[in-house]
């Protein structure tokens, strides 16, 4: 009697998939494109630079949806705390001040998020949807629609720094640690196992004394407060609060998470493969770009890439559902 | 011409497991045909290829003469095979007529002729078998027993030769059983080729003709109802003489002092329950499907609202407003359905068996993995559970070990459990982990956990017990001791009103 | 199977990625209308009529060179290696495309080949792509670049060193200052056409009317500052021309931005709330609200009594193109701007740039009105437009693309 370790854990067959795919793209663009450049470090820190914001926005959603929820407010939010933390420095106020006061603003409406699905009992679908769109209204009023500078020296040097000879983003290391930091936690803490088995079995997990209601509290204010915080370095790296924002970013987050092995269905997937997803999906538009592939086909790609995920979760759902009626 | 379903040489291999070898019999119309096993011996798999969901990998299927060849489930109805599962397959927003005639939706201002038409012939075949159902009510309006007398209709409508019934009578109170055997025997004068499979052997000597009995895969037996008897029946699906399974416990006679005390409980459901639990009892709560045992039960685990009453556990009143209020007091509940509320079935034995104990498997911030995997093995070990090992996914193993897995949950070496609540604890297991179960329960009474045994087994209940609570309609209709009691006292009691 | 379906999938995406990075060079790129055609080499050297002036031009000092950064720059294109130039944009959308083949319409004649590149509405894209290009190796960027990520824009591409001018959009500093050569419309002017052209022409139409049973319906997008000011004139104009006149403002930003179906709801609100408004004119600041407002009049049966005049024509053309002589519409009168207006002075400028014959500073500063509000330290090309109507539009396009020596279907 003994358990798998954690080597072969890690190297289960969707890992290899993802990895292979991986592999297949970094060496097709690396031929195809002029003298590799497609590989120059300069072109590697393009594609991790590219993946910072949406990152957070996928760890946001990505702890959600292994509970078996979903948020869809995070590009709305993010956009909003995004103009919010720019006017706050536009108006005088001490850098740290508004870093906080956003991120709170942030987490309040990630509770308000919680409240409507864990009290009032809509489904999280429509209910983040509905906030979506009163944070993207709210946007728009913020400033009468007019994007606002970033002037203060600090953040601007967190947005625009980078070390070792313009290669590591100041943003891309706060990336980094966010995204370590919420792969150990889901995947070697008591909380993270409890969102797993939350997204596994709701009613199990609460008949074996866990607290759903307080965890998805905790999970849509922890999604508000990643989403602030996006819109926050995105705002810091264009060096300007803008009224897009990260709203485009969310799907591709989603697509991400989706390749990574995140399922709708809630209770499975790990940051390991949704980090290797992102990376095949930005090295994927990346190399598009370097190649000087129309617009057009960079659609398409996606679109296929989205479909290509999409698959492998349905797929996956299928293999495991299957097996339940073998049993009879 | 006499209907006739022949199985020839069938076979079907899963990776890893051989869940048929070999299968040869045949059933002629007008007979009832039992398929008796242990979960696992390969009824499923068998019902699954007949109807058409699954491919036999060699073999066989012959129906009136005729070789059949399914590539899907529609490929068998056609043929005129239908299958009545455990779950329901009907629409319950659509009408009891428009379920039993699918496929033929009322259209526009024809709508009404094609409804009442539909209402009118539904009516015909509910009287042919001499219901008393509303053709126009939604289904989902019957209660479970008459949802499945519609499938029952359904398959008739169609015409089919063979019709088989899979655990037909689990969420059927006895009343209901009855009407069902009725139907069956209406069928069976029809001339139609019934399979039956049960776990339930006083059921099988009451409306089978014939048995097969499966085991591992290979069928062992093949006999006339009227021929055999229970040992022989249970020597055949497990191969070893169980004796009277309830005369061989170890059974504990320590009963110790008052540990659990309801008093006057109500919630939406119960009215004024009251009993008491010692330390080493084991107390059974009998009475039909609904009569609110499991709320009694989920209402002490603080999984559902108490509205008045009071509830003391060693002498100190408790209010728990959440399960875990209940696990810290010392109070475990595995719950009346294994997979909808007990299993997390993605995940694995180990994830399974430690989810009360999170907090108590941790080094510094994080899961200590090692400590986890060691009382799971502690766990597995004692129980025999079988499996290869305890990063398995839980929903591949048998549901006696499924039931196992929980058990092993709230009596894990971190756990101090004092008070067991089993809400049916041997539903769909086989005959050889029930008696294990049976053991394993005694032995907790035997630690001085005091044991609450909700089943709906009759002699299951009454055997077990030391002491047992009857309830009906959300109220204890009585109680009495184990020596006092006889099956037929209890099932009064559980349908007085 | 499963297996199968992922392996089909992969191997699709893998040839999927050789057939783009192969043949998909933007070379696919088919657009309405414009083909080259290999105009006489001899001809251009000593081609067609210099380009309007426009505003008052300051005098340009004696020893700066002709023409340099003119479509019609007399240097030798052939004498060099082709040029790469990237096409920078926010988003790559129709307005985009048409400007982009018609830069793609002066690659032989002046040897140079453009590729296009978008943020895909995404700034963090955008601002990235601008590196990623200028590592590519490429040689010129013909950028244009949203309002709000202007600053970083510039800092970026500063530190890339690669030549570049901005184009459709000003780039300007915090201040609201022009750095760097830009291509880009009078915005304010080009509203003042319409209103001007209305205001010459609506008796031609109506005979006299009573100023105040005329309304104007002014379509603007607050959330663009370009597009913002092209809707100022007719207000300003209106309002002083007509005090008895009812002016309405119709923002479309928020009412789902840049399409026919947002003017088309804005319009329709505004007219069915007022039925005692007889006469309607609509402005706005795009094509497409030119389109969605004369469905608006359709659909009312209030044809004779609107009158369509908006800036943009691309979509207004395709409108016109569908009616017959008889087809009555209030769609009257448009501002085209053709792509090629656009087009020529951006790449003959960065190709001015990248040769080193002008440099930031002085490129095209002859051409900087001396009241540009932002700023004349850089030279500033006015893109050229004119009022069409439906019965102009035709010959208009032939007249410019024979202009440019380029025949074929017009360009809009």
């Amino acid at each position: 009697m003994e358990s798998a370790k954690g080597f072969k854990k890690f190297f289960n067959e969707k890992m290899v998939t993802l990895l292979v795919l991986l592999v297949i793209v970094v060496a097709a663009f690396t031929v195809l494109s002029k003298n590799g450049s497609y590989l120059h470090p300069a072109n590697i820190r393009n594609i991790f630079s590219l993946m910072v914001v949406t990152s957070l926005l996928t760890l946001a959603v990505g702890c959600l949806m292994i509970s078996g929820n979903i948020d869809l407010s995070t590009g709305a939010n993010g956009t909003l705390c995004g103009i919010l933390f720019a006017l706050l420095l536009q108006g005088g106020v001490a850098w740290p001040v508004a870093l906080i006061a956003t991120l709170l603003i942030g987490m309040a409406i990630g509770a308000f998020n919680a409240t409507l699905v864990n009290i009032v009992g809509f489904q999280p679908f429509i209910a983040t949807m509905a906030v979506a769109s009163v944070a993207k209204g709210l946007t728009y009023v913020a400033n009468n629609a007019v994007a606002v500078p970033v002037k203060d020296p600090v953040i601007t040097w967190i947005g625009t720094e980078r070390f070792f000879n313009n290669l590591l983003p100041v943003t891309l290391i706060i990336a980094i640690v966010a995204f370590v930091f919420y792969t150990v936690l889901m995947g070697a803490t008591e909380f993270g196992r409890s969102v797993y088995l939350i997204g596994g079995n709701r009613e199990a997990a609460r008949l074996s004394g866990i607290h759903p209601v307080k965890i998805s509290y905790i999970l849509f204010i922890n999604s508000g407060m990643l989403s602030a915080l996006a819109g926050i370095l995105l705002a810091a790296r264009l060096k300007s609060g803008t009224v897009t924002g990260v709203v485009n970013m969310q799907f591709s987050g989603m697509t991400a998470a989706m390749l990574g092995g995140v399922s709708f269905g809630g209770g499975s997937g790990g940051f390991g493969g949704v980090f290797i997803g992102m990376l095949i999906i930005n090295g994927f538009n990346n190399g598009l770009t370097v190649l000087g592939v129309s617009s057009y086909w960079q659609t398409v790609a996606s679109g296929v890439l989205l479909l290509f995920a999409l698959t492998v979760d349905y797929l996956n759902m299928k293999r495991r559902g299957k097996r339940v009626s073998k049993r009879g | 011409m006499e209907r006739c379903l022949e199985f020839k040489g069938i076979e079907k291999a899963f990776p890893g497991v051989r869940a048929l070898q070999d299968i040869n019999f045949r059933v002629k119309g007008g007979r009832v045909l039992a398929l008796l096993g242990e979960n696992g011996a390969g009824k499923s798999t068998l019902l699954k290829i007949m109807s058409g969901d699954l491919r036999a990998d060699a073999g066989t299927i012959t129906l009136n003469g005729r070789e059949m060849n399914f590539s899907s489930p529609n490929d068998a109805i056609r043929a005129g095979i239908s299958v009545i599962y455990q779950e329901r397959q009907l629409v319950p927003a659509m009408s009891v007529a428009e379920n039993i005639f699918p496929g033929i939706p009322p259209r526009g201002a024809l709508g009404l002729v094609a409804g009442k038409q539909l209402k009118r012939q539904a009516q015909e075949l509910i009287d042919k078998f001499g219901l008393s159902i509303d053709p126009a009510a939604p289904v989902g309006t019957l209660s479970v027993a008459y949802q499945q007398m519609v499938e029952i209709m359904k398959a008739y409508r169609r015409d089919s030769d063979v019709i088989a019934f899979d655990e037909p009578t689990a969420p059927l109170t006895d009343a209901e059983i009855a009407i069902l055997f009725d139907l069956i025997r209406r069928l069976k004068e029809a001339g139609k080729i019934i399979l039956y499979v049960s776990h339930r052997l006083s059921e099988i000597f009451q409306v089978t003709d014939e048995i097969v009995v499966l085991k591992d895969g290979r069928l062992v037996a093949e006999m006339k109802t009227s021929e055999t008897g229970e040992q022989e029946l249970i020597r055949a699906m497990v191969g070893r003489d169980i004796g009277d399974t309830y005369a061989g416990l170890n059974r504990n006679d320590k009963i110790g002092e008052v540990l659990l005390e309801v008093s006057h409980l109500e919630t939406d459901v119960l009215r004024d329950v009251s009993f008491t639990l010692r330390r080493g009892e084991i107390v059974g709560f009998a009475g039909l499907v609904g009569a609110g045992r499991t709320e009694v039960a989920r209402a002490i685990f603080g999984a559902d609202p108490v509205s008045s009453g009071e509830i003391k556990i060693e002498g100190k009143p408790v209010r728990f407003k959440t399960p875990k209020d209940a696990i810290d007091a010392g109070v475990a509940l595995c719950p009346e359905d294994r997979k909808e509320q007990g299993l997390v079935l993605f995940r694995s034995v180990r994830d399974n068996v430690t989810m009360p104990i999170l907090a108590k498997v941790k080094r510094g911030l994080f899961l200590d993995n090692h400590a986890e995997d060691e009382i799971t093995i502690d766990a597995v070990k004692r129980y025999a559970i079988k499996t290869p090992t305890v990063d398995k996914i839980v929903m591949e193993l048998s549901g006696g070990n499924q039931q196992k897995v929980i058990l092993g949950r709230w009596t894990s070496s971190k756990m101090t459990t004092k008070i067991l609540i089993l809400d049916e604890p041997t539903k769909g297991i086989d005959v050889g982990t029930k008696a294990e179960v049976y053991q394993m329960v005694c032995d907790f009474a035997g630690q001085g956990i005091g044991v609450i045994f909700i089943s709906s087994e009759l002699t299951e209940v009454v055997n077990i017990s030391d002491t047992i609570v009857v309830m009906h309609g959300g109220r204890v209709t009585g109680q009495m001791t184990r020596q006092e009691a006889t099956e037929e006292k209890v099932l009064a009691l559980a349908m007085l009103d | 199977m499963k297996k199968i379906i992922s392996l089909l999938l992969v191997v699709l995406m893998a040839a999927g990625l050789l057939a783009c990075g192969g043949g998909g060079q933007n070379g696919n790129i088919e657009t309405s209308g414009t083909e080259t055609q290999t105009p006489d080499a001899s001809a251009s050297e000593t081609a067609a009529a210099p380009p309007d002036g426009g505003a008052d031009t300051p005098a340009v000092s004696a020893d700066a060179p002709q023409n340099v950064g003119y479509i019609d720059d007399p240097v030798d294109h052939f004498a060099r290696d082709t040029y790469q130039i990237a096409y920078l944009s926010p988003a790559f959308m129709f307005l985009q495309q048409s400007w982009f083949a018609a830069m793609q319409a002066f690659e032989e004649r002046l040897n140079f080949k453009v590729t296009s590149f978008t943020g895909e509405n995404n700034s963090d894209t955008y601002l990235t792509n601008i590196e990623l290009i200028a590592s590519q190796g490429y040689d010129g960027i013909i950028m244009d670049c949203e309002q709000p990520v202007a600053v970083r824009a510039y800092e970026i591409i500063e530190e890339t060193g690669v030549p570049y001018i901005a184009f459709v959009q000003s780039l300007l500093d915090e201040n609201g200052k022009t750095v760097c050569p830009q291509v880009v419309l009078d915005q304010y002017d080009t509203g003042k056409k319409t209103i001007d052209w209305l205001i010459a022409n609506y008796k031609s139409y109506w005979g006299e009317i009573d100023a105040s049973t005329l309304g104007l319906i002014d379509c603007t997008v607050t959330t663009s500052p370009d597009l913002a000011l092209r809707a100022v004139a007719p207000e300003e104009i209106f309002k002083a021309t007509f005090p008895e006149g009812h002016y309405f403002m119709a923002d479309m930003a928020a009412a789902g931005g840049v399409t026919a179906d947002a003017a088309y709801t804005q319009v329709m609100a505004t007219v069915s709330a007022h039925p005692e408004i007889e006469h309607w004119w609509v402005t706005g600041s795009t094509e497409f609200f030119g389109s969605g407002s004369a469905r608006v009049f359709d659909d009312l049966g209030k044809v004779d009594d609107a009158l369509v005049c908006v800036v943009g024509a691309g979509a207004n053309i395709v409108d016109w193109d569908s009616m017959t002589p008889d087809t009555k519409s209030s769609l009257v009168a448009c501002l085209a701007i053709s792509d090629l207006l656009y087009a020529a002075p951006a790449v003959s400028g960065v190709i001015a740039l990248i040769d080193g014959r002008a440099t930031k500073e002085t490129l095209w500063r002859d051409k900087t009105p001396a009241d540009w509000q932002f700023g004349t330290d850089y030279g500033v090309w006015l893109v050229e437009n004119d009022i069409i109507t439906r019965d102009t539009y035709k010959t208009y396009f032939e007249e410019i693309n024979a202009k440019y020596l380029l025949s074929g279907g017009h360009t809009d």
